[in-house]
């Protein structure tokens, strides 16, 4: 039966969007946004917008579509109803955005004056909407086993796509006052401050201190034209970048975007963090109260509602104009270190940064945070809590940078990794075993203080005994077996490793020396162990007076 | 590309500076990672000539410290023979990027007037510049005298 309605309603679209010229494939102008609209009920419909237009003007172009009255439509976008002065280019849509509809029946205006000064009849707080009636009948007919009690809806449906629904139509009316009681009736009006999740006031407020806003006001003053605020993102796909980045909400729930916020969120923690800010969800059915915020990247053209993409947020513009603190260029946009001191570095330099500690695989291993960085004056406090912001490095330092985090992450756990030449597998063996199988890897036996090929008694760290799982002789060529041996390609590695490095003394890192004086410190950050390349023990003030440059 | 465009700035800022004791910089324009300069002491027994030393930029700098190296023998406790000098800001654990050259230079310049015998490379200078000052004056003045460069004429 309900199909038969949509069916019916769907053809009837159709013909409306022929009538107003809408469904032929050339849009009326170059500029225009091609944006989708999502009904609280479910129904979707494409729109071409002209970026001035006001959202009066938008609500003219879909009234026709949706087979609702003006009056009776509301525009949710990114949390907040659009007022009908609005004009769309300050509301941050892009090319194929979704824009929220919900019917209103306006038959309560009196609540809406109550509450508000601006009273738009749209904005007022008793909403129910007509599709929902309908639902909801049907289902209290299903449950009923009545399926006879949803023709009497039919005319009601076939009306409103005729466009000739009376707002005043007892039995709607009747359905208004019935659920008068439910608690949409606390939805809240947003009219105050009239701020978007777009505005750059938002960005600011989100992004700085009460007294970082102060001193950007005090510099504003003498400096109207600079950077404009803005959020950042890494962009997996397609930009593969840094870019800037859109604000956006939806409901917990449903995860659909047409809800009203009850507060602007005000501070990261009130966007990165889950049951912070209270909502109220308009989708039919849902019911869900509280926001969910997420991020769009704006370098690209969005591929759907879930195009979704991780906020930066340490990536800033720089409004104050600080200078880098590694290179003293001033660009925009930076990274602000979350140090008491809030240092500054721009995007190379930061790049660059990373990219020379994990060379020398100097990050640190966190047991909250996972592998990371602090900044670069190493202030407290100041450890990136957001791994992605690694991913400036480009892929294959992030891959690099992956693998080695979780080595550090099973070391710090009391593993071992396989020391087989391209093996390198993590175990976590028994505390008292000396005897390490690697399991789910090469299969390699190895002793795990010395970390050369399982023995029994004292560990010969230098006695060559490395690597050497070749076993049996299923080979069909006859080779001279010393030959043979110095042929092969990973005992070629294991005795470059053996001749060319030495282990440090703490936790048997093989280490090369390239120069420099004889003080080693171990190149692993989380053993930073200090030994002497000459004594192979721990460096002390008699290696620094008899050999420190050798 | 951090480290050129921060090499570029810091070149002109203490070329403009006019710093006395530290001077004649020579930079070849294909290479801003290595600097050359005269190192000017005020103190005795260093001020009877001029030092040229190098100043080698990683490509990673400022992320990694500068190494100096001296061109010019020196006697000095704190600089080997083959002109390698320990200087604690430029130390891989004391270093912070947001160190300049010119405070680099400023140490450095510090640690030829002012010797630390209780850090040396140089253990013999050292234990007669704490024992036999004397001794290590003259020496060092001789020294200074036979292996140093001229000093500038202003």
């Amino acid at each position: 039966m309900l199909s038969f309605i949509f069916e019916l309603l769907g053809g009837l679209w159709y013909s409306l969007i022929a009538m107003f010229g809408f469904g032929t494939s050339q849009p009326a102008l170059t500029n225009n946004l091609e944006v989708f609209v999502r009904a609280n009920t479910g129904e979707k419909v494409t729109v071409s917008l002209d970026p001035c237009w006001t959202v009066a003007q938008v609500k003219a172009t879909l009234a026709p579509k949706l087979n609702t009255p003006i009056q009776d439509l509301r525009i949710i976008f990114a949390g907040k109803e659009l007022l009908d002065d609005l004009v769309i280019h300050q509301c941050d849509l892009g090319n194929h955005s979704f824009l929220h509809a919900v019917r209103v029946v306006a038959g309560d205006k009196t609540v809406g004056a109550k509450t508000s000064s601006v009273s738009i009849p749209s904005t007022s707080i008793l909403h129910v909407n007509e599709t929902s009636t309908i639902v909801q009948n049907s289902e209290t007919a299903k449950t009923a086993e009545l399926p006879v009690s949803q023709t009497p809806n039919t005319p009601h449906q076939l009306k409103a796509s005729g466009n000739t629904l009376s707002t005043n139509d007892p039995g709607v009316n009747d359905v208004v006052q019935s659920s008068s009681s439910s608690p949409s009736v606390t939805r809240p009006t947003n009219n105050e401050g009239r701020r978007l999740l777009c505005d750059a006031s938002t960005v600011i407020t989100i992004q700085m201190t009460e007294a970082e806003q102060k001193a950007i006001r005090d510099l504003k003053s003498f400096d109207s034209e600079g950077e404009r605020p803005h959020f950042y993102v890494y962009c997996v796909r397609p930009c593969n970048s840094v870019q800037v980045g859109k604000l956006r909400v939806r409901c917990a729930e449903c995860k659909q975007g047409a809800l009203t916020l009850h507060r602007d969120p005000c501070n990261w923690q009130d966007v990165l963090n889950p049951h912070q800010i209270s909502a109220t969800c308009e989708t039919v059915g849902c019911g869900g109260s509280e926001a969910e915020f997420f991020f769009k990247c704006r370098g690209h053209e969005t591929s759907g509602e879930d195009d979704t993409s991780v906020a930066l947020y340490l990536v800033r513009a720089n409004l104050p104009a600080v200078t880098c603190l590694a290179c003293s260029d001033v660009s925009s946009p930076v990274v602000v270190f979350e140090c008491l001191d809030a240092h500054v570095m721009c995007l190379d330099c930061f790049v660059t940064y990373c990219i020379s500690r994990l060379n020398e695989r100097q990050f640190h291993q966190d047991s909250q945070l996972g592998y990371t960085l602090s900044c670069p004056i190493g202030c407290a406090g100041s450890l990136i809590r957001e791994v992605h912001h690694f991913k400036l490095m480009g892929d294959n330092h992030y891959d690099r940078y992956q693998r080695w985090g979780t080595e550090e992450a099973v070391l710090a756990a009391g593993g071992v990794l396989c020391p087989y030449p391209g093996c390198g597998q993590g175990i976590i063996p028994d505390q008292d075993c000396r005897r390490v199988v690697c399991v789910g890897g090469c299969g390699y036996v190895f002793c795990r203080l010395c970390l050369q090929g399982y023995h029994i008694g004292e560990c010969h760290p230098d006695d060559g005994t490395g690597p050497n799982i070749i076993e049996g002789n299923g080979g069909m060529f006859s080779v001279d077996p010393s030959r043979a041996a110095g042929a092969r390609w990973d005992e070629a590695t294991s005795l470059a490793i053996r001749v060319t490095t030495k282990p440090c003394p703490k936790c048997r890192t093989p280490t090369e020396r390239d120069g420099g004086c004889m003080h080693m410190v171990c190149t692993r950050a989380s053993c930073n162990f200090h030994w002497c390349w000459v004594c192979q023990t721990e460096w002390t003030r008699e290696c620094m007076g008899a050999h420190w440059f050798g | 590309m951090a480290a050129t465009r921060r090499l570029q700035k810091e070149l002109a800022d203490i070329r403009k500076s006019g710093i006395k004791s530290f001077r004649d910089i020579q930079v070849d324009e294909s290479n801003i990672l290595t600097w050359q300069g005269l190192i000017v002491p005020e103190n005795p027994p260093y001020n009877k000539g001029a030092f040229r030393i190098e100043v080698n930029f990683p490509a990673e700098y400022p992320f990694k410290p500068p190494k100096i190296n001296f061109k010019t023998k020196i006697y000095h406790p704190n600089v080997d023979e083959k002109g390698q000098v320990c200087l604690p800001i430029i130390s891989a654990e004391n270093w912070k990027p947001a160190t300049k050259t010119d405070q680099v230079i400023e140490a450095l310049i510090n640690l030829v007037n002012e010797p630390e015998p209780e850090h040396p490379l140089r253990a013999d200078l050292a234990e007669d510049y704490s024992k036999d000052r004397k001794k290590f004056m003259k020496n060092a003045e001789e020294f200074t005298k036979k292996n140093s460069e001229k000093r500038p004429a202003d």
